[in-house]
């Protein structure tokens, strides 16, 4: 659990669908059957599974059509727009399914630490020498050639021989270019290249198979072909093999007319069929095709493994040391550079796109958060946040209540539980604690709570009955008020009566500070505002044993103090014409303003501290 | 000679320190507006007259300090010679909250005064912002980024760079041209190494700054002669 002691997580109620059973809880201390119906509604914030649902307020949302708590399991995320983070430019979703999830721009990451690589004209600078003009003086033209450079690691694409004509238009350029400096032939040159091979091939019948014992002495073999290449190649190499293999069987039986279908086609189903048993499909006889061969050549798209490539990759290795070979984060970073062993080999990496989501909640379809689809913007349209709708729970320690009723209830309290400093990472075992649950409410109306716990928390570790602790809740039920603007109650004149009521519940405070200290009262609220509410909770912690480094379960949070809480919310709301009513009361009409009554429950998980472990 | 340091400050611990340096070598690191307090001792130093020396930047320490031709000592920039002399080349630019010296070494153990860790920065050298260079020598033009620390008796080549938040260890060794980003990785600066006209621009970059810098940082020299 990641957050500073005291935190509270939020449940969200889609984990209620799957059960929690005492068989694979592991904490469970209750003998199967039995008991285990009244386990079964309490939340184990002990259980593994407890992980898995919950999460801070702060995390999650409230669908108002479903008027429930949504998770990160119980929404649907939606790509609204894609666009480069770099340079900000949006791409359609047509663009991204072509030409994949990256900038293809000029935004580029170095390849050795990630950084934004910018655009550097190798001839600004001189230019600039030669003019001598003063140093302040900006605004001339960048030209001549241009390279990529890392302002953080000054990697420059120099370094692997790439350098640009344009400053524009990166992707593009280097997309032609390999590492060297080496330009690629353009698709339609390749292809025109790849049918003069193939036809030199045909001319030379047999030659075929001999093929990768006599490369062709053209330029383009003088290099190992790329990895772009190669899957071309055997594209082209499969394509034409089906085209060969249906055409020769439609020659003299009756599939004929089937025979342009390609791979798909009846007839070679049947031929596929036919190759693997002989009694499966339909006995054709002798005009049985030649099955389809293998790739065989570099042509063909087989990378061949020479004998003396891995030898001269450790003989690099050995001269340029460490810091020339490649990192696996570097090779992972793109698909270019998955096989680059040496820093010369790797590749500028095109930035990749980020995207703008929309949530919907997985249930009734609504849209629970919806961003502006401008890029620029941070903005929301739509944002229902759990925040705005769900009372959030705040404990901390209660010891020292001596600066109660001085000055505004807040400052006092917040100034007293500062005070306060009872360390909630050793928290002493089996000593009586008392805990302030300050309760606030974010909606408009005022709200009826009920809290419920379990008498005993779940045992944190199995078999350890002593490490439950015993939680009383001093005060289970209690109103909060409305929030809302801070002078409305200033100015309404039915609130004064309650003012005057708070004015003299403030005196007695202070009144009861006077003679001593404020108890804590079973069944009293302990303090009051506008829109929040606290209660005490008393806390008997158990006592936990240090760990046995052989436990099975004795993880690090196996002596953390968690209060499993079940919060009831009811309150009346106004509803609009549309808002709450059904399809058919709409129909109906005449649905004016209406009172509502709603009510919400869910589980929280309160955690204290850790309990200071006994020898 | 990094061997020659490291010994000596090993035999230092049996040394009888001297009274000053004892006093001197009190003040703490972080720099705030009791960093000029009496307490500091004032170094001999040699200025040159073209030398930008801010009035907020401290100077400190019992050794010679000597600062050559246009270079920039930004406010609350020190420069520390407990340890021995420190010789400041010529355009370099200190910046602010960077220590140049230093009284205690980047192993936290306190240095002794006696007069033989010393400091070379060279030419062009850009000592950034909260820097702290310990180093026995750092070469022509390079760049000790945000943050980043060198050792006690360390050597870095010329045109080299410490990537922000980088460190070199005490008596390590960089090689010219080297860039050092924070997961110790090293890597040659073949853009650099190979182009005698980026190094010119480089260094007439820094010539720029530091007009720039003239401008905008008022020199006091008066209170260091």
């Amino acid at each position: 659990m990641a957050l500073p002691f005291p935190y509270t997580y939020f449940a969200c109620p889609c984990t209620e669908t799957t059960s929690f059973s005492s068989t694979t809880d592991p904490y469970s201390t209750e003998p199967a059957g039995g008991a285990a119906e009244d386990e079964e509604s309490t939340f184990h914030s002990q259980s593994p599974r407890a992980n898995y649902a919950l999460y801070p307020l702060e995390h999650l949302l409230y669908c108002e059509d479903c008027h429930q708590i949504r998770c990160p399991r119980c929404w649907v995320e939606e790509i609204m727009t894609w666009y480069c983070p770099s340079c900000l430019f949006e791409y359609a979703n047509s663009m991204v399914k072509s030409d994949g999830n990256r900038c293809t721009r000029s935004c580029f990451n170095c390849p050795l630490c990630m950084s934004n690589l910018s655009i550097v004209g190798q001839n600004e600078e001189t230019d600039k020498a030669q003019e001598g003009s003063h140093p302040l003086d900006k605004g001339q033209q960048a030209t001549g050639p241009y390279f990529l450079h890392c302002p953080y690691c000054s990697w420059s694409s120099v370094e692997i021989g790439i350098q640009f004509d344009k400053g524009k238009e990166i992707y593009d350029q280097l997309q032609r270019i390999k590492n060297g400096g080496r330009v690629v032939m353009s698709q339609k040159d390749k292809e025109r290249e790849q049918l003069k091979l193939r036809r030199q091939v045909s001319r030379g019948s047999i030659s075929q198979f001999e093929e990768p014992e006599t490369p062709k002495a053209t330029e383009k073999e003088s290099y190992p072909p790329d990895d772009r290449d190669l899957f071309a190649n055997l594209n082209a190499f499969y394509k034409s093999q089906i085209l060969e293999s249906t055409g020769g069987s439609a020659l003299g039986g009756a599939f004929g007319a089937l025979s342009d279908y390609g791979i798909s086609s009846p007839g070679t189903l049947s031929r596929i069929m036919s190759m693997y048993g002989s009694n499966l499909g339909p006995k054709r006889g002798k005009d049985k095709p030649a099955p389809m061969r293998e790739a065989q050549s570099e042509m063909e798209g087989v990378r061949l493994t020479k004998d003396n490539d891995e030898e001269k990759i450790v003989e690099s290795m050995q001269q340029m040391g460490w810091d020339a070979t490649t990192s696996q984060e570097q090779r992972r970073e793109h698909p270019d550079n998955m096989d680059a062993t040496l820093v010369s080999d790797l590749r500028p990496v095109p930035t990749l796109l980020r995207t703008k989501r929309s949530k919907r909640c997985r249930t009734c379809r609504h849209i629970l958060v919806r961003p502006e689809p401008k890029v620029a913007s941070t903005r929301y349209k739509i944002r229902l946040l759990a925040l705005n709708y769900i009372p959030s729970l705040r404990l901390r320690p209660l010891t020292a209540p001596a600066a109660l009723g001085t000055g505004t209830p807040t400052s006092s309290v917040t100034a007293s539980s500062i005070a306060s400093s009872v360390s909630l990472d050793a928290i002493p075992p089996a000593r009586s604690l008392s805990l302030l649950l300050t309760v606030h409410n974010p909606l408009f109306d005022p709200i009826k709570v009920t809290l419920a716990t379990p008498s005993l928390t779940p045992p944190l570790r199995p078999n350890a009955p002593a490490s439950r602790s015993r939680v009383t809740i001093l005060c289970p039920q209690f109103e909060v008020g409305a929030s809302g603007d801070v002078w409305d109650e200033a100015l309404d004149v039915g609130a004064k009566e309650s003012r005057e009521k708070s004015i003299k519940d403030a005196a007695a405070a202070l009144e009861s500070n006077a003679s001593g200290q404020k108890q804590a009262e079973a069944g009293k609220v302990w303090e009051r505002g506008r829109n929040w509410t606290s209660v005490v909770l008393e806390v008997l912690p158990g006592v936990v044993n240090s760990p046995v480094p052989t436990a099975r379960f004795a993880g690090e949070d196996a002596n953390v103090l968690e209060i499993p809480l079940y919060v009831r919310i009811e309150y009346e709301t106004e509803t609009g014409p549309g808002e709450g009513a059904s399809a058919v009361e709409r129909a109906a009409g005449g649905i004016k303003e209406r009172k509502e009554q709603r009510e919400l429950e869910y589980w929280c998980v309160l955690g204290v501290g850790r309990i200071a472990q006994t020898a | 000679m990094s061997d020659q340091v490291s010994s000596n400050r090993d035999s230092a611990t049996f040394k009888v320190v001297p009274a000053a340096a004892t006093v001197a070598a009190a003040p703490s690191k972080r720099v705030s507006s009791t960093a000029s307090k009496p307490a500091l001792s004032k170094p001999p130093t040699t200025i040159h007259p073209s030398a930008i020396v801010a009035e907020k930047a401290v100077l400190t320490g019992l050794y010679h300090i000597s600062i050559g031709a246009n270079s920039v000592i930004h406010p609350f920039a020190r420069i520390v010679s407990e340890a021995g002399p420190i010789t400041i080349g010529e355009n370099v630019i200190v910046n602010e909250r960077a220590v140049v010296g230093g009284a205690r070494s980047s192993d936290g153990m306190e240095r002794t005064g006696d007069g033989n860790v010393e400091v070379h920065i060279g030419n062009s050298v850009t000592v950034e912002s909260s820097a702290v260079v310990e180093a026995n020598m750092i070469g022509e033009g390079s760049i000790i980024d945000i943050e980043a620390r060198v050792g006690t008796g360390a050597r870095i080549g010329k045109y080299c760079k410490l990537s922000p938040k980088a460190s070199v260890g005490a008596n390590e060794t960089m090689e010219d041209f080297t860039t050092l980003s924070d997961p110790g990785r090293r890597h040659t600066d073949h853009l650099l190494k190979c182009n005698p006209t980026v190094r010119a621009l480089r260094s007439k970059r820094q010539k720029d700054q530091v007009e720039l810098l003239r401008r905008l940082i008022p020199s006091n020299l008066a209170k260091w002669s």
